[in-house]
């Protein structure tokens, strides 16, 4: 008995090989669009060169993003990490009619870093027994914000203040909308009213930048 | 449903706790033009994404691809799947229902989950529960865990039958997967250990958790 199970090992049994991630046959996706869409589905087919390319044409994004968040270049090197297997593992997950594949994947990353942003702040609470302020930026953090994109600045500065600060606490600093409500001293459906037409706004101002 | 129309933002921009985002996705199921918004306002927060982008360090490719291709280029005695979360809480309620991350093999782990003769062995130790469901019929089982931590960087759990011969390792996995393993016996001892990324032939780390099959 134990023979035959040392005998299998490490040869896994033909029906577990069906069920394991095959090879990429890559043929079937050579001709294929690269658009991220097509891509996460070949990634879902367990397409290893396909993935190689939707990191090639996201790892700026996430990396950045994540970093702008969490304020670490090795905490967003980690988080990128993660947010890369994730999408590995979950490709089969994407679904192109809610929102195209950068959109998710955007999501994906955003979600991550304030997850461990909220993770970090809900440890510090516990040790210090009260609701910190975050760390006062030090050198290294202000170096990354007089490197923040030019574009970034121009574009929340078509937003009114108020759009613009919830906007910022929430997505870049990892706020829920009542911690911006109670952060900003305002009332939490001025939040939401503001939240929602500041993106409505960036989103124009999004389409004027294309043009 | 007004009400729920109105986290609509604050659910683009990830700012809701928990509660309110379960409440707000179950709302998007059923409502078009909060779909409509939400892809609306999803490009808003996708341009501010792509607006925040910074150059990765290099040497980040190359870890990322070795993390990816570690577990597939790797012995097949186990092979990887998140838990079936609905068989899982249908047989057990939602303690044992963790995320289903590959519908393809949803039916397998609900198989063996619904099997007549499923049999849970449960696994103890310091740092969470697990449980190992098997079917002789079927000659597989599922492992499942919970309230494992995540793993820390550069290392993955890996699960082990042990018998007389020794350890056999039996797949390596991340916390929130579930593995299927094929090849038991009655008798062994089932543990998980934590190891360095890509796993290990035998166990190096401390066992974490065990039970007997």
């Amino acid at each position: 008995m134990q023979a035959a199970f040392a005998s299998v090992y490490p040869i896994a049994p033909p029906h577990i090989v069906g069920l394991m991630r095959q090879k990429p046959l890559r043929f079937l996706f050579v001709t294929h669009a690269t658009g991220l869409d097509d891509l996460l589905t070949s990634i879902a087919r367990g397409d290893s060169s396909a993935f190689e390319s939707v990191y090639d044409q996201t790892a700026s994004m996430v990396y950045g993003l994540t970093l702008r968040i969490l304020r670490s270049p090795a905490l967003a090197e980690e988080v990128t990490q993660e947010v890369y297997l994730q999408i590995w593992r979950q490709a089969d997950r994407f679904d192109a009619n809610r929102a195209p594949a950068r959109a998710w994947i955007a999501t994906l990353a955003h979600r991550r870093a304030v997850d461990e942003v909220r993770r970090i702040q809900s440890a510090r609470d516990r040790e210090q027994g009260l609701i910190g302020e975050p760390a006062a930026p030090d050198a290294s953090e202000r170096a990354i914000e007089h490197e923040e994109s030019a574009r970034l600045t121009k574009a929340l500065g078509r937003l009114s203040d108020l759009q613009r600060q919830v906007i910022e606490l929430a997505y870049f600093g990892g706020l829920t909308q009542n911690q911006v409500a109670e952060r900003l001293g305002a009332p939490l459906g001025t939040v939401k009213t503001r939240m929602r037409d500041g993106l409505q706004r960036l989103r124009s101002v999004m389409r004027d930048d294309h043009v | 449903m007004s009400e729920e129309h109105d986290l609509v933002a604050a659910y683009a921009l990830n700012a809701l706790d928990e509660l309110e985002a379960h409440r707000f996705e179950r709302h998007l199921d059923e409502c078009d033009s909060c779909r409509r918004e939400l892809a609306e306002l999803l490009e808003a927060t996708t341009f501010l994404a792509d607006l925040s982008s910074a150059a990765a360090p290099g040497d980040l490719r190359q870890r990322v691809l070795r993390r990816v291709q570690a577990p597939s280029r790797r012995r097949g005695l186990a092979w990887m799947v998140a838990a079936a979360a609905a068989a899982a809480a249908l047989v057990f309620g939602s303690l044992w229902a963790t995320s289903l991350a590959r519908l393809d093999h949803f039916e397998q782990v609900a198989a063996i989950y619904q099997a007549a003769d499923a049999q849970p062995t449960a696994l103890t130790g310091t740092e969470g529960e697990g449980r190992f469901t098997h079917s002789a019929s079927l000659g597989q089982g599922v492992f499942a865990t919970e309230d494992l931590a995540d793993a820390p960087a550069e290392s993955v759990y890996e699960l082990w039958l042990i018998d007389d011969a020794g350890p056999h390792p039996a797949g390596l996995f991340e916390a929130g997967e579930a593995v299927i393993v094929d090849d038991f016996s009655p008798g062994q001892m089932i543990a998980v250990t934590l190891e360095p990324s890509g796993g290990s032939e035998l166990p190096t780390g401390p066992i974490l958790l065990s039970g007997q099959l």
